[in-house]
């Protein structure tokens, strides 16, 4: 697995996404300058959370990305085929490409992080050590996402309805827990039934994406309940986890015609 | 015996989804021997790649047995002394022929110098020597099938399965190809492989399966053809199997 691994981020870093990524960094940096000498009300709060948007931002358009172009190139372009032909098993397949994007998304979050920490030092001359909490949260949750492809893989052999249908879960895990609030004020009293039992459905089948949307209290520095985040990331960990079982045993068995 | 296929029958569904199926395998059985070049020719949509593939366990048959080396085909240690070159392969293209070439041959188990030596070796055979640093994606269409070649006989596997292994190479190249399949046999080592050009077939191999409509119609070694041209034989199988209305 570790070739694998290995092949997938040796992959990563030549791949033009990866340099379209790094193009949007930089922009993104000058944006930095031109955003805080706009900014007239809590220029610090209003930079930190413009830090940690655009970190989650940058890292899952990577992760997006690079998950297009991988399977583009396994199942359109028959890759796929060849490697499984290689003394690889089947589930080394499946696992190493997953940490292999999982890892360069996280080298990229890391590196995002790390360069926004020190211009938030430059900007307002403190040491905001707790834009690192926002790493972990980012890198699961583009896990839970990553591992979605790995599912759809084996069910269509197009990667661009594969894409289309990561971003629809994403989509949806964002916005879950609104609409789930929404369902228990007044104004939800009119939906019919089945609506709200489908949305119910959908809260437990669906990864809940808005749980890891922690940048308000992140960059206040309140309100973040260490266990509530323990337990968030560990929620992340194990729907991650059966996703990627899942997604290994339908590949087991999957025919590559 | 290496490979051994036993009224092995395949089929595949004729839309994407459920619906009819259409059969491509209809009791394939054939064997291949330690140590021979065997040629598989057919027409296009007869089962040959449905066959490669079922070889390398991609695929799973619905009826009869495979065996590759006394086991089931896509057993991780059998693979280890397969090798196999797609038809129209494509390989990683961000990497260049030395990194693409290392990560096979690690797979194959070699290490570092003997690595080396050996990716250097096979890339000068192949004439991809000056291109090597090259990314794949900037290949012509027969370079991509020499680093195909060259992946193919990295390290020497047993048994190697190549899907039209002559397309898109200059007369150069051909040359360059049949002597690397030749020479695999000189040094032991087997090898399987389909072609549309019948000299090529004729030139190489050992034995020769022609198939239709599924199985094999017809064995033929390379002494039995006497003075007659394969092509020869070859349409005259196919139009008798034609007139056989058995398996239509």
């Amino acid at each position: 697995m570790t070739r694998m691994i290995l092949l997938t981020l040796k992959e990563s870093v030549k791949e033009r996404a990866f340099y379209g990524t790094l193009i949007v960094f930089l922009f993104s940096i000058g944006l930095y300058f031109i955003v805080n000498s706009f900014t007239m009300f809590e220029p610090e709060r209003v930079m930190l959370i413009y830090s940690l948007s655009t970190v989650e931002i940058i890292s899952l358009l990577l992760v997006f990305f690079l998950v297009f172009t991988f399977l583009n190139e396994d199942l359109s372009k028959k890759s796929l085929e060849y490697l499984l032909s290689l003394p690889i098993k089947r589930w080394e397949y499946v696992a190493g490409r997953f940490l292999g994007i999982s890892l360069s998304g996280f080298v990229v979050l890391f590196v995002t992080t790390v360069v926004f920490f020190l211009m938030h030092y430059i900007v307002f001359g403190v040491f905001y050590f707790k834009m690192f909490l926002h790493i972990p949260l980012i890198f699961v949750m583009s896990m839970m996402i990553i591992s979605f492809a790995f599912l759809l893989i084996n069910a269509s052999k197009r990667p661009v309805l594969i894409a289309f249908l990561v971003l629809f879960i994403y989509a949806i895990g964002i916005n879950l827990d609104d609409a789930v609030q929404f369902l228990g004020t007044k104004k939800a009293a009119s939906i019919p039934y089945f609506s709200k039992l489908l949305v119910k459905i959908a809260y437990y089948v669906f990864p809940n994406l808005s749980f890891f949307d922690m940048k308000i209290p992140i960059s206040y520095g309140i309100g973040i309940n260490p266990e509530h985040y323990v337990l968030v990331l560990i929620y992340g960990l194990i729907y991650t986890g059966f996703i990627m079982l899942f997604a290994v045993i339908l590949f087991n068995r999957k025919e590559i015609k | 015996m290496i490979v051994q296929f036993e009224d092995v029958e395949k089929s595949f569904p004729l839309r994407d989804i459920g619906g009819p199926r259409q059969k491509v395998l209809r009791g394939l059985s054939f064997y291949i021997h330690e140590g021979e070049i065997l040629g598989l020719v057919g027409l296009n949509g007869q089962g040959k790649s449905t066959t490669i593939k079922l070889m390398l366990g991609l695929i799973y048959p619905e009826k009869g047995t495979i065996n590759i080396f006394g086991k089931e085909p896509g057993n991780t240690e059998i693979k280890k002394k397969i090798s196999y070159l797609p038809e129209n392969p494509h390989f990683f293209d961000t990497l260049n022929a030395i990194e693409f070439l290392h990560f096979v041959g690690t797979l194959r188990g070699l290490r570092g110098n003997d690595l080396r030596k050996k990716i250097k070796n096979m890339l000068n055979i192949v004439g991809l020597t000056g291109n090597e640093k090259k990314s794949i994606r900037k290949y012509s269409k027969g370079m991509v099938q020499r680093l195909g070649l060259a992946q193919a006989f990295l390290g020497r596997p047993e048994f190697v399965i190549l899907d039209e292994p002559l397309s898109g190479l200059d007369p150069l190249g051909r040359k360059m190809a049949k002597e690397l399949i030749l020479n695999h046999k000189k040094n032991g080592g087997t090898v399987f492989f389909t072609s549309h050009i019948l000299e090529d077939i004729e030139d190489m191999a050992d034995r020769i399966l022609i198939m239709n409509r599924g199985r094999i119609v017809k064995e033929v070694q390379k002494e039995e053809l006497g003075g007659r041209s394969l092509e020869s034989v070859f349409v005259e199988v196919i139009e008798n199997d034609k007139n056989d209305s058995t398996y239509s």
